[in-house]
């Protein structure tokens, strides 16, 4: 042991300064990036997301959704592919890219807004659940098993069909079904972190509850959270294709890939495209989300790391 | 004669389970002078893990006092915990699972500083940190590592600089060094050691390993099933073991040498159950001087010479 | 040392775990013989290569990562690593066994100890059920357990019980060579105790030639008959336990006997070995344990040290004990 450490005085030596700027933390961010880029998978589906992500914002420079996405035009109805329209264009003349790049757009806010809803009702239920314990654990999780017993699909199409089918029920139907999951990952999460030493390391340091909560407990549940995230988002995804399918999400003539699916269905014999490819765009986007999903699992998880 | 740093009273811990009442801590009675070190032993569920934290208040004591020079720790509410808790830490067996695997070594150790307001300024804090690396040995380049990058014996270095960070007076150690291979086991009880004579701490050293222990500590407290079996000093007590426990305990130890070979004494049978246990000696059951008096009535923790108690019939 | 063909043989042993990132060298030219009723003690820290030896000789090793890259395993004198998964499996449990470090994971929890013992001696054995169970009912008595008991499942049993349970489903078909990996490192003292005087009379009954795998000498000191010092995957000390114990010459050898606080003399400081285990992957050149050896000179980190015999039985890999070298060993505990 050095005996030069007794100094009582806390300034940095440059030298010191020099450590820390050698050594600097690496962030959140940049550590899981680190992981993820070794998971081709992973990477693959994050440059499709992003992708998809990008049309979806600039969905509007790129098609009009007035006049191409909408509006008919009974001049070319039912054309294959060709220059002018890489996907064909469908009964009504529309162009079939142009619908399914307003498509993304409108999937990706399905996606999100219903995830971010049940993320933030299911996560805080199950957080308490797990931190308080007890009766309001039981009656809580009881609860939430009712749901969990009902197939999501069927959940949801029970809500639309109360509400109404319009984009903002198909929302709410969805972020619903998806609450139970959450609230069930979030409180096994905290309770497995809450007997953890390092809480018991936590407190005999003189850490209050708040502290525990949003210095311990939080940071060590965004792994999980977020892996669960991507995989509701592309069930997310899903769902809302298959209730406007059947006619009960996103109502036309909004070009869902759902119900672009559902309105192809009729001229599937002669003009297969116009099933293919939303298929394929729902397809990609749901494989992409799973593949994302299972990288940020192992990405996020410390221990998996080295 | 002073008053001691730390001082235990009739400490009892249960927990409810399913099937009863698990007698954890069954009424143990200690104190500590400054400066010492007090070896709990034990096998598995005999109750040391949970005296230690029962003693930091990291579980609530069933019953018993708790008095941490002069002051009751039982009685004190949250705020005043907390400025006690400032001269009372902890270093956990596990080294993996007692750090927090989202922080950095920095953070870690910092922490506890943090959380007193110890300094005002980020750097000043870092200061600290580097000062506190030193001392426990840990290259000041892992400062922003995480916990899962390092071996288990740095790890047992972050936990320990960070049980030091507020300067305490008395630190339990909860089996510091049973996770980890025997050369870098060796480090870590050197490190402890220089430590107590570098800055007068006080130890509690809780281990199930008798040579760790009888290396490490003044006295010794040998604790079966939640009681108390035999204190002494532990020259004495390896010298001149008087519970029959103590004796089987102290023969079974696996010595590293050809020579000096003690002999033997094989236990019947294995720890029975902590919840609901009968009236009468815990060890009872398994003692082969068991006698009509022992499954009937608890034997009292007496003295039976200076500074050496024992909790058995055939003494009294 | 020309006498009868050991039980167990291990020549020139190398394993290696190859990986996307790296090649780690677990296993580094080992070589040793256990013969008939003989116990050798396995000793080495976290990390030495001990389990991977240990799982060579079963050929349990997970292939890929794990690659036997050379070497010769000889069951009385047949070699074994040509043999074939089927041939493998004929062998275990009959020929050889072996006893895991953790009984928690050992035991099926949905099978009755006896069924579990039974069940191995009809996979080798040509029984009918009632006999196998009657044998199974011995083998608990064997090891210190009521026959009666057979009917019960592994969650009623202690953790010692569970290690005298599989330690009887190791020896129900007398295998010739026993290999326990870590058998008494999760019990507590006292059950510990219990667990290797039954180990030494069944050592005594059967004959058979057994591996030890222990990280504590204490445990060597009670059972074995000749021990092996591992590091970094390499014997660098073997020799018959009285030469370890009593004249051991290898410093890191004395690195470990030093880190054990001593019963007699507890005010006496310990003298740990500084630094840590090399990694596998990115091994020192030279003796492997230089980096962390008291008494390295330049010449350490140029050469890996021969095997030299210092009797016909002790021999250590260290330049200190090789002719010409100028490495000595002065002012330790090495007599």
């Amino acid at each position: 042991m050095k005996k030069e450490s007794k100094k009582n005085d806390f300034q940095l030596s440059p030298e010191e300064m020099e450590i820390l700027k050698k050594y600097k933390k690496r962030s959140f961010l940049a550590e899981t990036w680190r992981g993820l880029r070794k998971n081709k998978g992973a990477v693959i589906g994050l440059i499709i997301i992003a992708l998809i992500a990008f049309v979806a914002i600039f969905a509007d420079l790129l098609y009009d959704y007035e006049e191409v996405v909408i509006m008919p035009d009974y001049s070319a109805t039912l054309m294959s592919p060709s220059l002018e329209h890489p996907l064909g264009t469908d009964e009504f003349g529309r162009d079939v890219l142009a619908r399914i790049v307003h498509g993304a757009r409108l999937s990706m806010e399905i996606a999100l807004l219903s995830t971010a809803f049940s993320l933030s009702v299911g996560g805080i239920i199950g957080a308490y659940s797990g931190y308080l314990g007890g009766k309001f654990d039981a009656i809580v999780m009881r609860i939430m098993d009712i749901f969990l017993a009902i197939p999501n699909m069927l959940l949801a199409l029970a809500i639309v069909a109360a509400l109404g089918p319009n984009l903002f029920n198909l929302i709410l139907a969805i972020a619903i079904s998806d609450v139970p999951r959450f609230a069930r990952i979030l409180r096994s999460t905290v309770l497995s972190i809450k007997d953890s030493e390092y809480i018991e390391a936590s407190k005999a340091a003189g850490a209050r509850t708040t502290t525990i909560v949003f210095r311990e407990i939080i940071p060590n549940c965004i792994a999980p959270i977020i892996v669960q995230a991507s995989i509701v988002m592309a069930a997310a995804i899903i769902i809302a294709a298959s209730l406007s399918f059947i006619g009960l999400g996103v109502q036309p003539p909004a070009p869902e890939w759902g119900a672009m699916l559902s309105s192809g269905r009729s001229y599937m014999r002669e003009y297969n495209y116009l099933v293919l490819f939303p298929g394929l765009a729902i397809v990609i986007t749901v494989l992409a989300f799973n593949l994302l999903g299972d990288g940020l699992r192992d990405a996020l998880d410390p221990r998996l790391k080295r | 004669m002073s008053q001691p740093l730390l001082e235990v009273k009739n400490l009892v811990k249960y927990f409810k389970t399913k099937s009863g009442m698990l007698h954890a801590v069954d009424d143990i009675s200690f104190s500590i002078d400054e400066g010492k070190t007090l070896g709990i032993v034990g096998e598995s569920g005999c109750g040391k893990s949970t005296t230690g934290r029962c003693i930091l208040r990291l579980h609530e004591p069933t019953s018993g006092q708790v008095l941490f020079n002069g002051q009751d720790i039982t009685k004190l509410n949250q705020n005043e915990l907390r400025e006690v808790r400032k001269d009372m830490q902890i270093v956990f067996q596990d080294p993996y699972a007692s750090l927090n695997p989202r922080k950095t070594v920095s953070e870690l150790i910092g922490e506890p500083m943090r959380l007193h307001g110890m300094f005002s300024s980020r750097l000043e804090r870092d200061a600290k940190v580097l000062r506190l690396m030193d001392i426990v040995g840990l290259a000041p380049r892992f400062v922003n590592s995480y916990p899962h990058e390092l071996d288990g014996g740095r790890r047992q270095r972050i936990g320990i600089a960070r049980a030091l960070a507020l300067n305490p007076k008395f630190i339990v150690c909860d089996e510091p060094v049973s996770a980890l291979d025997v050369s870098i086991q060796a480090q870590i009880l050197n490190l402890l050691k220089e430590l107590q004579n570098e800055f007068g701490i006080t130890y509690i050293f809780i281990t199930h390993d008798l040579s760790v222990v009888n290396y490490f500590s003044d006295d010794i407290l040998v604790m079966y099933l939640g009681k108390m079996m035999e204190l002494a000093p532990s020259e004495t007590l390896f010298a001149n073991p008087m519970h029959p426990y103590t004796k089987a305990l102290l023969s079974a130890i696996p010595i590293p040498s050809l020579h000096n070979r003690p002999e033997r004494i094989l236990l019947r049978g294995e720890i029975t159950s902590p919840i609901n246990p009968p009236a009468g000696c815990r060890f009872a059951p398994r003692c082969d001087y068991c006698k009509d008096i022992c499954t009937k009535v608890t034997p009292d923790f007496h003295k039976v010479d200076t500074d050496h108690y024992v909790a058995c019939h055939l003494y009294s | 040392m020309a006498h009868e063909i050991p039980e167990l043989k291990v020549e020139n042993l190398v394993v290696e775990y190859v990986t996307e990132d790296a090649v780690v060298h677990a296993v580094n030219d080992v070589s040793f013989e256990v013969p008939k009723g003989s116990t050798m003690g396995l000793v080495g820290e976290t990390g030495a290569g001990k389990t991977t030896t240990a799982l060579s000789i079963m050929k349990l090793l997970p292939d890929p990562p794990a690659k036997l890259v050379s070497g010769k395993i000889e069951f009385a004198g047949e070699d074994i690593v040509p043999y074939s998964e089927k041939q493998m499996d004929a062998l275990r449990g009959s020929t050889v066994s072996m006893v895991f470090q953790d009984p928690m994971t050992s035991l099926n929890p949905v099978l009755t100890v006896g069924d579990q013992i039974a069940e191995v001696i009809r996979r080798h054995q040509r029984v009918s059920k009632l006999e196998a169970r009657t044998k199974a009912k011995e083998m608990l008595e064997l090891v210190g357990i009521s026959g009666d008991r057979a009917g019960e499942y592994p969650h009623q049993f202690s953790g010692g019980m569970k290690q005298r349970v599989i330690i009887a489903i190791a020896l129900a078909c007398n295998p010739k060579i026993l290999i326990a990996d870590e058998p008494t490192t999760a019990l507590d003292v006292t059950i510990q105790a219990q667990v290797l005087s039954m180990m030494r009379d069944i050592k005594q009954k059967f004959d058979t030639a057994m591996i030890l795998i222990t990280h504590d000498l204490g445990v060597v000191a009670d059972i074995c008959d000749t021990v092996a010092i591992m590091y970094a995957g390499r014997i660098i000390e073997y020799g018959k336990i009285e030469e370890i114990f009593d004249d051991f010459k290898h410093p890191y050898t004395e690195g470990l006997f030093g880190s054990l606080p001593n019963l007699q003399k507890r005010h006496e400081k310990l003298k740990p070995i500084k630094g840590l285990m090399p990694d596998p992957s990115d091994l020192p050149t030279g003796c492997y344990f230089h980096p962390r050896c008291k008494y390295a000179t330049a010449e350490c980190a140029k050469r890996q040290p021969k095997k030299t015999y210092l009797s016909d039985t002790h021999y250590v890999e260290c330049l200190a004990y090789e002719e010409g070298t100028g490495v000595k060993i002065e002012g330790g505990d090495i007599k």
